[in-house]
């Protein structure tokens, strides 16, 4: 029996059960209190209903013998999703459809007499290309004339963030970074310009909603003044899931959207590159199972990898690039790519209690190759890093590095440098094999033809 | 022997079928947000059972046309209650 160490950092506010690790596998304990919810969940049909339908992760039912703690009525094993990401990854549309998700599945519950006991964000994932619900104990018996119990989480983890992205700044998902249970709805309402407080539901889910919160901030007298039938209850997630369609977002007209366009590849050029890549990446023996595309755009070469069925996470700063390569995922319906939004010189932090509750980037690392196309210059020269630093945070992060060196006389450089002092003395071609091969072996490097860069191949050096 | 132990199984089954164990939501649904949506959920419930009456009340009205012109009436459409 493991000790209570083996339990996953974020599980733990559930006293229907909890996530452990056992053997480099993933369980999750159900304890006795939830017995019941748990088998009307399997019997009454809505397990096999969500399963179905791909909203919710499948998991087999393992002997009890593997529970971490005495008051265990039993342990299954869900499906393992390949790369945990959370919601200030995701793009608008990735939140968008994992709202989406959260209320069809309350939906649907309710058909089968359940209703979700909470609606966080969190408890979404991304598998095999689409948002599946990931915690099988988050249903519980309907009790009709309750009210939603996760109606405020729901609004704070989804409605807020969504809507302040859509109608305020699309760059507003950062907040979601400091704040774990979801954005205040006060604040939210302070941040949302004047005109949502003319379209319903931003008026009721956010502006009215935040100061009922406040009205009745102390509410402890009149617990039991009127109920919510299952008509009001399915009007309730219906204006929801209507407020949710109708906010929309635009990406394009940023710095990095339309950057194949500009950025001066001739065709000859661009296919070179991706013959080069598609090349090293075969090459590498044993075959690698995952790959991480840092400054992916809108992830050209990230689907080098994820076509030939590398799980690919599509990693770029700028939202607008990440919104397309999400979107063009789903019209492709696209199982090994993950795109998300992280900036690699501030990338997701460890958070939470302890900094454990959420990890950070490099600790769900690391991938067995790496791309860093067209990068090197963006961290050393727009964020000052030395080859050497930039090295060292790559050799944590993968196996293989497939990296494109781009020189000094490059346009693209020179536009970096337009309007400031060249510091950069050592910036060069030796320096930076030589930097580089402190932490990798160079096994390979092209000449990319019709530019002035080099494509190098290179393993870490050492565990 | 064996009918005293079924009994005492059936007798334990029985006292446990009477007090179900009961899961508490962990979540804090916030008093506010407790009482800010049964006032809401009145409201657009009603518009709800209205929207949805609507598309019956416009697919009958549908079916009922094209039974007049002579054409194969097609079914109440698919309505999300």
């Amino acid at each position: 029996m493991p000790d209570m160490g083996a339990r996953v950092a974020g599980s733990f506010r559930d006293p229907s059960g909890f996530v452990f690790t056992d053997g480099g596998r993933i369980y999750r304990q159900i304890n006795r209190a939830y017995q019941d919810h748990y088998l009307q969940l399997m019997s009454s049909g809505l397990y096999d209903k969500l399963v179905g339908d791909g909203l919710l992760i499948p998991h087999t039912e393992v002997g009890t013998q593997l529970a971490a703690t005495a008051d265990a009525y039993k342990v299954i094993e869900p499906v393992r999703i390949p790369f945990v990401s959370y919601p200030y990854e995701w793009c608008f549309s990735q939140l968008k459809q994992a709202a989406l998700l959260t209320l069809r599945l309350q939906r649907t519950a309710l058909d089968f007499g359940m209703s979700l006991k909470d609606a966080s964000a969190y408890n979404v994932q991304f598998h095999e290309g689409r948002p599946v619900l990931i915690d099988s104990l988050s249903f519980e018996a309907y009790e009709e004339g309750k009210p939603w119990v996760a109606y405020r989480q729901f609004c704070q983890h989804f409605y807020a963030p969504l809507a302040l992205m859509a109608q305020a700044d699309v760059r507003l998902h950062q907040l979601l970074r400091a704040n774990l249970d979801g954005i205040p709805l006060d604040m939210a309402s302070r941040l949302l310009p004047a005109r949502t407080w003319f379209s319903f539901p931003s008026l009721s889910h956010i502006h009215l909603h935040a100061r009922a919160q406040k009205h009745w901030a102390d509410g402890t007298s009149r617990s039991d003044r009127g109920g919510m039938g299952r008509t009001s209850f399915l009007g309730l997630v219906d204006s929801l899931r209507s407020g949710i369609e109708k906010l929309r977002w635009q990406p394009g007209g940023t710095e990095w959207h339309d950057y194949y366009a500009i950025q001066g590849y001739t065709s000859e050029a661009m296919e070179h590159k991706q013959g080069l890549v598609a090349d090293m990446l075969n090459r590498i023996v044993p075959r690698p199972k995952t790959a991480w595309d840092l400054g992916a755009n809108t992830g050209r070469f990230s689907r080098i990898a994820s076509d030939i069925g590398v799980f690919t996470v599509s990693v770029d700063s700028d939202p607008s690039a990440v919104e397309s390569s999400y979107l063009e995922s789903l019209e492709k319906r696209e199982a090994n790519i993950l795109p998300l939004v992280v900036d690699l010189a501030n990338p997701s932090p460890g958070l939470g209690w302890e900094n454990r509750e959420r990890s950070s980037l490099l600790a769900r690392g690391p991938a067995d190759v790496v791309f860093a196309l067209a990068l090197l210059h963006h961290l050393a020269i727009s964020e000052n890093l030395p080859f050497r630093d930039i090295a060292s945070f790559l050799h944590q992060a993968c196996s293989v590095l497939i990296i494109e060196y781009v020189p000094k006389e490059d346009a693209q450089v020179q536009r970096l440098l337009a309007h400031r002092k060249d510091i950069f003395t050592e910036y060069t071609q030796e320096s930076f094999e030589e930097q580089f091969g402190e932490f990798f072996t160079i096994q390979d490097s092209v000449a990319i033809v019709g530019t002035n860069r080099t494509l190098y191949q290179m393993a870490r050096r050492g565990t | 022997m064996t009918v005293v132990r079924m009994l005492v199984i059936c007798y334990a089954l029985l006292i446990l079928g009477l007090f179900p164990s009961r899961a508490y939501a962990y979540l804090d649904p916030g008093a506010g947000s407790y009482f800010f949506q049964i006032l809401l959920a009145a409201l657009v419930g009603l518009g709800f059972v209205l929207r949805v009456y609507w598309k019956k009340v416009k697919a009958f009205a549908a079916s009922l046309f094209s039974k007049e012109v002579g054409t194969p009436s097609h079914g109440q459409e698919d309505v999300d209650a």
